[in-house]
């Protein structure tokens, strides 16, 4: 199955650069390219990607707009935003949108495929160590989504390996269950969230002190 | 001292004149009559402008090199520009003064003692009159020699008193000391902010550089067999986008270097602006965004880069805040140039979700920016239920 891609950037650069990486990766293929946010709604409605690679300052509608709009949709592809520098507010305002992850510019080629199939899948947070950067330096502190959440004992140490970075299997390992017993704890943790995925999860985690972001999660 | 001495002499004149018509008995009447005047005019003086500036800047020169090494002179003796007020005339008056007493010890030291002094050295080969002579005289020259170190001493010990006291009277009062402390925290101010923006520049434009050469020198290497093609463009992209970043880094070091006018100058040290094409792409996104939007906007080429950028930003403010926040109807936009101005107006319905009083960080920016290019700006409601910006850029009449 291969994982459609659209690269939505102001920057023609950064447009054919991420189009070669992206291209030249088996089982990943670039569906579309967009200069604003404001063509976002439409492509993705034509050209059903599965992942947007999102920029996050455009001229007329930015990313983070874009990409709250996109998540209105029924069926969403998943968003990654791309930006320059790590430490900036606006990646973590795109994220509170509702962005998967983010990926720096300047990655490496191997690291932007790799990221790309690791938001196609959702199988684990992307960049653990970065989100956690992030949501320490932007975090409002007003998101206590987690308060009324009721997680059991047992959701709790999920979500805090999750956000760690860990994978399912990886998580089965470290607390002796099977697979599908984490996804069924994962899948009762976004619920009981109101988060679409990983990242919105530990987002959250992290904003209601459930996971000090000034720590390394454990 | 010396100036003291100097000032003295008139007064003292005046004292020996008024000492001489009492004395040749012309009456305590007529003593008055000269006095009063004379006793007036000598005070008055003293309070005279210019008075501080001069004893000032004669303070300056004479006595610096004694006064405290560690303090500059400009931070304990004003400028010659402050303007003195009461309490700086009426602490000039007391150090002249001062001075004048200063003035008279040290005269009466280096006229009395010398003499004294010589008059000692000479006595016992010389009578004189009150003094010993001959073999009687033995001790007079030991005596002359000792008080000779006093006549230097006096004027040297009265001067380094007179050093000290100098910043106390004539150095800038409270009033001045702040008036000048707000103008240095307001030059820094400038000055931080200039270097602020010059950093946000290199940021901007370098980052940008960086990232993109990065990219495509890592696609480049991955299509390497496959897309030989795509490795010449890219070559030829990052050898451009790579002197264009270093022109940029040249422009702004060199804004740097040249200090501070040219750093607190906003005029200065931008990369190439955004053109005519640039302004329609914004229009025509924000009609595609689905902008209900009428727009009149007259040519902008060749207007200076720094007006053009800012342009730019406020037309995309603009437009993305009327996408957010508008009401149902048509969005307005005017940008009409004049010989040496142009002038922004967006106007959009306002949206029930805006509520007044409130300005996000981004038209909080733009006010910053707008300033510093000497312009106004302003963003609110109006009266008519639109929302409304308008900004007014001073354009020199030139291009950068």
């Amino acid at each position: 199955m291969t994982t459609g891609v659209l690269l939505v950037d102001d920057e023609e650069l950064v447009r054919t650069g991420l189009r070669a990486v992206i291209g030249a990766e088996p089982g990943l293929e670039v569906v579309g390219e967009a200069v604003d946010g404001a063509e976002v709604p439409g492509l993705v409605g034509r050209l059903r990607p599965d992942v947007v690679l999102m920029d996050v300052r455009m001229p007329a509608v930015d990313g983070i707009t874009a990409t709250r709009e996109l998540l209105r949709r029924p069926d969403p592809p998943r968003v990654l935003v791309l930006t320059t520098f790590g430490h900036d507010r606006h990646v973590y305002d795109a994220l509170r949108a509702g962005a998967t992850g983010f990926l720096l510019k300047r990655t490496p080629p191997r690291d932007i495929v790799r990221a790309v199939h690791t938001v196609a899948t959702g199988e684990s947070l992307l960049f653990p160590a970065a989100v956690r950067e992030l949501v320490a330096g932007f975090a409002t502190g007003d998101g206590d989504r987690l308060a009324g959440a009721g997680l059991t004992a047992r959701e709790g140490d999920v979500l805090r390996l999750v956000a760690r970075g860990l994978s399912n299997a990886e998580v089965a390992a470290e607390l002796h269950l099977g697979v599908e017993t984490v996804k069924t704890h994962v899948a009762a943790v976004l619920a009981k969230t109101g988060s679409r995925d990983r990242t919105q999860a530990v987002v959250a985690a992290y904003e209601s002190g459930f996971v000090d972001p000034r720590f390394p999660a454990g | 001292m010396l100036l003291g001495a100097v000032v003295l002499l008139p007064y003292a004149g005046l004292a020996w004149l008024l000492s001489e018509v009492v004395r040749s008995g012309a009456g305590a009447a007529a003593a008055t009559l000269l006095a009063v005047p004379a006793v007036l005019v000598g005070a008055g003086v003293l309070v005279l402008p210019g008075v501080r500036e001069l004893a000032t800047a004669a303070a300056r020169t004479l006595l610096d090199p004694v006064s405290e090494p560690a303090e500059p002179p400009a931070a304990t003796l004003p400028g010659p520009a402050a303007a003195p007020g009461a309490e700086g005339r009426l602490r000039a008056a007391c150090w002249l003064l001062f001075c004048v007493a200063c003035g008279t010890v040290a005269a009466a030291a280096v006229l009395l003692v010398i003499p004294q002094a010589a008059g000692l050295l000479l006595a016992p080969w010389e009578p004189l009159p009150g003094l010993p002579t001959g073999a009687a005289a033995w001790w007079t020259p030991l005596a002359g020699l000792a008080l000779l170190p006093v006549a230097a001493a006096v004027p040297v010990l009265l001067g380094g008193v007179q050093a000290r006291i100098a910043p106390r009277l004539l150095g800038p009062t409270a009033a001045e000391r702040l008036a000048a402390e707000l103008e240095r925290s307001r030059r820094c101010a400038d000055r931080q902010a200039g270097q602020a923006r010059l950093a946000r520049e290199l940021h901007d434009s370098v980052g940008h550089a960086l990232t993109v050469t990065t990219l495509q020198a890592g696609a480049a290497a991955t299509v390497l067999e496959s897309d030989p093609a795509f490795v010449r463009r890219a070559l030829e992209a990052i050898e451009h986008t790579g002197r264009a970043a270093l022109d940029d880094l040249d422009h702004v070091l060199g804004l740097l270097r040249d200090g501070d006018t040219a750093a607190g100058d906003p005029t200065a040290g931008d990369a190439p602006a955004p053109g005519p094409a640039a302004l329609d792409a914004l229009l025509t996104g924000a009609r595609t965004a689905g902008l209900e939007l009428s727009a009149e906007v007259d040519s902008v080429a060749g207007l200076p880069a720094t007006v053009s950028r800012e342009l730019h930003r406020l037309v995309q403010e603009g437009l993305t805040n009327a996408l957010r926040h508008s009401g149902p109807g048509p969005s307005t936009l005017r940008l009409g140039r004049t010989g040496d101005a142009v002038q922004l107006r967006i106007a959009n319905p306002a949206g029930v979700r805006r509520r007044r009083g409130r300005t996000g960080s981004g038209l909080a920016g733009a006010a910053e920016r707008v300033a510093l290019l000497g312009g106004t700006f302003g963003a609110g409601p109006d009266d008519d239920g639109w929302w409304v910006l308008h900004a007014h850029l001073p354009t020199g009449g030139g291009g950068t």
